[in-house]
């Protein structure tokens, strides 16, 4: 059997971002797995201790256009509380609402993207027609469609009324009836998906504890871990349950994307009717100084941010360890062993956000 | 920040183990250029649970190294490479090294950790299958018949045996309701099921493992039939001591006595029985059992009673004490017995079920030149078994269909049995249409010997004291844990249920088996052995042989597809006509291997269906 | 005009090649192909192999590891080819424009033929663009 190294990527049909893999192949067996990463590092973490702290916000929504909001949100709670500023209750339960927009409209472009990849385009459509009504509703509320650019220093910089929120319940719930109609039976039954995910590109619990993966690449092999549990934001009062499956193989990282999207429907409405009347922003004095941490789980795993002021409007230092980051070292363990048509399935199955991961 | 850790570079490692053996998990690595020298920080998550992370924070010179981490956390080398890039930090001995090319594994111990999962995936979860379900011992009907046409026949039938112990009679005398309930049945003709069962038992030996350790308890059975052997079979297996009691010579019970040889041979129902004996099972033949209280006194914590279904029911027309008129049960046992039983050239058996058709053909094999069997429903209602009538009409048995007796007289030397015709009316409460006499339709025929073949009931002696049924005479049992009304006293088989079949009667005795052993104080698990095989992961082969066994026509003019079918069910060899008659040999042959493996290939396995 | 023409006019091919965005408008160019707004309609095919496409779609802006690949994506197009730049960032450098790793928009590797502002630019807007780069392939055959 001769070896064959074969790259794949960066720029590839079923990767709409670019990173490299280095196949070492044995006939069409999988044997050896190199990543390479570095094609769109823009150096983001130098330039934010270039800019203005509060300017911050915007050059970390932009580390992913995807997740945005948690980004602005975790780089928002580290920054205050560095400069010890109380957010506004109403303001916690917008966030969360919105963080919870965000992972609804991640995870739904996520199976879509997965269903392309197994060839089923049907789905992948059927998959971003829903995404669509996710997206106005985040027009509706934010003013765009991608980058909400909501969450600032202090609180947020727009408010939902009573109107809008009855608006959003419907919109939420029609949602939920086409999920239940058209996507969830098709995830859950169809033997295409099941033929090209269940067995696929396993991780055991112990192995995914030892290469510390993180979100739903470890829930889906038994981890029960879910920063939301720490009760940043408003998920304290809102609660909720982080949804785990054991068997651990591209499957089960797909149901647990798959059910996390109805429970981010409950989390958006529960925050909605639970949201008290009051301020939505305060005001910000002072300059950053000392350290914090802040940690938040974006719809790939958790994100942690650490920063390091020194009393002047620039901080000293700014580190994001971003949930892809983490979790590329499971490939090393998942691709060998499998056939090279499976390796699109199953390097998608961990969510890779290029962008966050190389910032 | 809070829970820091300050350490100096030697004190490094030993505070990161400390984190290891707290079962903290790693988070990441921060690195600040503090213009001398570099801080690095390291953020451990503690415990399982998110809680505020743990730092531990080291300074080290700008030319100094400082030890990785990553041989106790591997996830650690992708950070400390980046740093490594990123601010020039010496790190040594990082188990992974990118800095050219991402991620190139190093010989290191922690390499060996990097091997993926054998790549077997889980087989899928079994479905329940129309054919298991509708069996009552609840055999594993897809597996082993899988694995026949794997050819492992010694697994196949460990398979059969973790829930059922007799598939050498089984094999012969089942009907097969699993054939019923065949999806395959649907589109072609059913899996061969139980000739498969009969040949996992005639081409593969199985060894009882030893049983379970000796608990002490003693049971007495009541009847040696399919329900209290079975039953011995598990009770002996969970280490009871058990004695069974026989009123008759031989053991066996409907088996020995109901069941002709020919379908039966004697030496397989010997076999079996033989088997029961050697896990330690006492049989008392010859020895009827008066009463239930004498058995407790004698010291047997538990009577399981299993007394069958022997008493022959009443044809109720005139003249049914006429000598030459007998019951089928007494026929069929003299007949077992050897003992000689004179019936004439012209025999009469009056009845549609299977004890009809065994008292047809064993009159014919006695002798009997002209036999005819007497129905008063049509073929479809007859509760007999499909294929059995069809081997009872190939031997020369005559049905009378839509007639019944109506009175029994002497004429002329021989007997007279004038019968009614009947016409099908409404169902009646068993969904059957309901016979009805058409007037003025009698017409009379001359036989030798009559036989009465209506049914049974059990005959319970009224000295065992416990509860009958309004109807039927059946003992009234619990459901669950077939308990009576007397303590200690259990009831399973047709003495329960009415005249039934031996799989029901054994798949009975199994959950009595279980309750008795409850009652006893045990825990009520059957023993059950763990068979070692390859379990296929998903019906690919399955889609592989319908190609293979499938010619797909399709016709140019018209468009028509035609499926054919290459292969078609098994044909059980049978021994020839003419060789039948006279003799109690065995009809059914068995199949030969390679019918058998065929026809085990030939399942669509349902079970593995997604 | 030629069938050449008049085809490449009815069903001009893309070629997506991400340099450094942030996946809004990476993710708005794929919305653009789903249901909702469905330019496939409109005969325009999203290919992965860069032979194949007339017009080059960027997002993001340049920087030192790629605009190799950029330009190498480039060259490998046939003529006539467009190429649109997706993005502020893609425009200009944008929000990202004092990054150490990042050279500036894209027309500092490659020459662009339209710009579409918007961070992230709107599926409508990425469509209008596809149509003015059609503008260049309609004159090449004159």
């Amino acid at each position: 059997m001769a070896r064959t190294v074969i790259p794949f990527g960066p720029q590839h049909p079923v990767l709409p971002e670019p990173i490299q893999l280095k196949l070492e192949l044995e006939d069409e067996t999988v044997v050896g797995v190199m990543p390479i990463i570095g094609y769109i590092h823009r150096g983001i973490e130098k330039a934010a201790e270039l800019n203005d702290f509060r300017q911050n916000v915007f050059i970390c929504e932009r580390i992913c256009g995807i997740c945005s909001f948690i980004h602005a949100l975790t780089y928002c709670e580290g920054a205050e509380a560095m400069t010890s500023v109380e957010v506004p209750p109403r303001a916690r339960f917008l966030r969360v609402f919105w963080s919870e927009l965000s992972r609804t409209h991640s995870h739904l472009l996520w199976l879509g993207l997965l269903a392309d990849s197994m060839g089923f385009e049907s789905l992948f459509m059927q998959i971003w027609r829903a995404r669509e009504m996710i997206l106005d509703i985040s027009e509706m509320t934010a003013g765009h469609r991608i980058i909400q650019s909501t969450c600032i220093i202090g609180g947020v910089r727009r408010d939902i009324d009573k109107e809008m929120a009855k608006e959003v319940d419907k919109r939420l719930l029609a949602f939920k009836e086409m999920l239940d109609s058209t996507i969830a039976p098709v995830l859950l039954r169809d033997p295409t998906i099941k033929r090209r995910a269940v067995g696929k590109g396993m991780l055991s619990k112990e192995q995914a504890e030892l290469l510390g993966a993180v979100g739903p690449t470890s829930r889906g092999s038994g981890v029960a871990i879910d920063i939301r549990q720490t009760g940043y934001a408003a998920y304290k009062e809102v609660g909720f349950e982080p949804v785990v499956e054991t068997a651990g193989d591209s499957y089960a990282r797909t149901l647990v994307r798959a059910r996390e999207v109805y429970q981010c429907v409950e989390l958006m409405r529960k925050a909605l009717s639970m949201m008290p009347e009051g301020e939505i922003l305060v005001r910000v004095d002072g300059y950053p100084e000392g350290e914090a941490m802040s940690r938040t789980e974006q719809p790939r795993g958790e994100l942690i941010y650490y920063f390091r002021g020194n009393g002047t409007n620039n901080l000293e230092r700014l580190k994001i360890r971003t949930p892809t980051f983490a979790n590329i070292p499971t490939l090393l363990v998942m691709l060998p062993g499998c056939e090279m048509a499976d390796v699109p399935v199953i390097t998608l199955s961990i969510d890779p956000c290029i962008a966050c991961t190389e910032r | 920040m809070e829970n820091e850790i300050l350490v100096e570079k030697a004190d490094f490692i030993p505070a990161v183990q400390k984190m290891l053996a707290e079962k903290a998990r790693f988070g990441t690595t921060s690195c600040v250029d503090l213009g001398d020298k570099f801080e690095l920080i390291y953020h451990f998550e503690p415990q399982e649970s998110p809680e505020p992370l743990t730092h531990i924070r080291v300074k080290i010179a700008k030319e100094e190294t400082l030890p990785s981490i990553s041989s106790m956390y591997l996830c650690a080398a992708l950070i400390e490479n980046e740093i490594q890039e990123n601010f020039n930090v010496q790190i040594s001995g990082i188990a992974l090294d990118y800095q050219k090319r991402f991620l190139r594994s190093k010989e290191s111990p922690e390499s060996a950790l990097l091997k993926p999962v054998p790549y077997a995936p889980k087989p899928p979860a079994r479905l329940p299958v129309r054919c298991g379900e509708a069996c009552p011992a609840g055999i594993d009907i897809p597996r082993y018949v899988r694995l026949i046409g794997e050819g492992k026949f010694a697994e196949s039938l460990a398979t059969i045996k973790q829930s059922m112990p007799f598939p050498g009679i089984l094999g012969r005398v089942c009907f097969a309701p699993c054939e019923d309930n065949c999806r395959q049945a649907k589109q072609e003709e059913p899996i061969a099921i139980r000739m498969l069962k009969r040949f996992a038992y005639d081409h593969a030996s199985y060894g009882e493992k030893a049983t379970a350790k000796q608990t002490g308890k003693r049971v007495a059975i009541i009847g040696s039939g399919p329900a209290g052997l079975a039953a011995a079979y598990y009770l002996a297996k969970m280490g009871h001591g058990v004695t069974i009691f026989e009123s008759l010579p031989q053991a066996g019970g409907m088996m020995r006595v109901g069941i002709p040889s020919y379908r039966l041979p004697r030496k397989i129902l010997d076999d079996e029985i033989n088997m029961v004996k050697n896990l330690g099972v006492e049989i008392k033949t010859n020895t009827k059992v008066e009463s239930l209280d004498t058995l407790f006194k004698d010291g047997y914590q538990a009577v399981l009673v299993a007394t069958g279904a022997h008493q022959g029911m009443k044809l109720g027309v005139e003249g049914e004490e006429h000598p030459k008129v007998m019951e089928c049960i007494d026929f069929l046992r003299d007949v077992a017995f050897g003992k000689m039983v004179k019936l004439g050239d012209r025999v009469m058996v009056i009845g549609g079920g299977n004890a009809a058709i065994d008292s047809a053909r064993t009159a014919l094999r006695l002798g009997s030149k002209e036999v005819t069997i007497l129905y008063r429903r049509t073929r479809a209602e007859m509760p007999a078994d499909a294929e059995e009538v069809e081997e009872a009409i190939k031997e020369g048995v005559k049905i009378e269909f839509l007639a019944a007796p109506k009175k029994i007289f002497s004429e002329n030397g021989a007997v007279t049995l004038e019968n009614i015709r009947m016409k099908l009316g409404a169902p009646d409460a068993s969904g059957r249409p309901r016979p009805e006499p058409i007037e003025g339709s009698e017409f009379k025929v001359g036989v030798d010997s009559i036989i009465a073949a209506i049914g049974q009931t059990p005959a319970v002696p009224e000295q065992f004291n416990i509860e009958i049924g309004r109807f039927g005479n059946v003992i009234v049992a619990e459901g669950d844990t077939f308990a009576t009304s007397k303590e200690g006293s259990f009831a399973a088989g047709d003495a329960v249920t009415g005249p039934a079949s031996v799989v029901e009667a054994v798949g009975a005795a199994k959950k009595a088996a279980i309750s008795i052993d409850k009652y006893l104080g045990g825990k009520g698990v059957l023993p059950v052995e763990e068979i070692k095989v390859k379990e296929p992961t998903s019906r690919h082969t399955f889609l592989e042989r319908w190609q293979e066994k499938r010619e797909v026509e399709v016709s140019i003019v018209d468009g028509s597809v035609t499926v054919s079918v290459e292969k078609k069910r098994a044909e059980m060899p049978c021994l020839p006509l003419e060789e039948r008659l006279g003799k109690f040999d065995e009809v059914e042959l068995g199949l030969t291997e390679e019918m058998a493996i065929a026809e085990g290939q030939r399942c669509w396995r349902c079970d593995l269906e997604q | 005009m030629g069938i050449l023409s008049t085809s490449r006019m009815k069903s001009p091919w893309l070629l997506h090649f991400d340099c450094g965005s942030c996946n809004g408008c990476d993710i708005e160019i794929l919305a653009a192909l789903t249901p909702l707004y469905d330019i496939e309609r409109f005969g325009i095919v999203n290919m992965g192999n860069p032979k194949h496409a007339d017009v080059l779609l960027v997002t993001g802006p340049a920087n030192h590891r790629n605009y190799r690949v950029l330009r190498n994506l480039y060259q490998q197009m046939r003529d006539p080819k467009g190429v649109i730049v997706v993005g502020t960032c893609g425009c200009t450098g944008g929000v990202f424009h004092n990054c150490p790793n990042v050279l500036g928009g894209i027309d500092k590797v490659i020459p662009v033929d339209v710009y579409v502002p918007g961070c992230a630019a709107r599926p409508e807007a990425i469509i209008d663009a596809v149509v003015l780069a059609l503008g260049k392939l309609k004159a090449y055959g004159k």
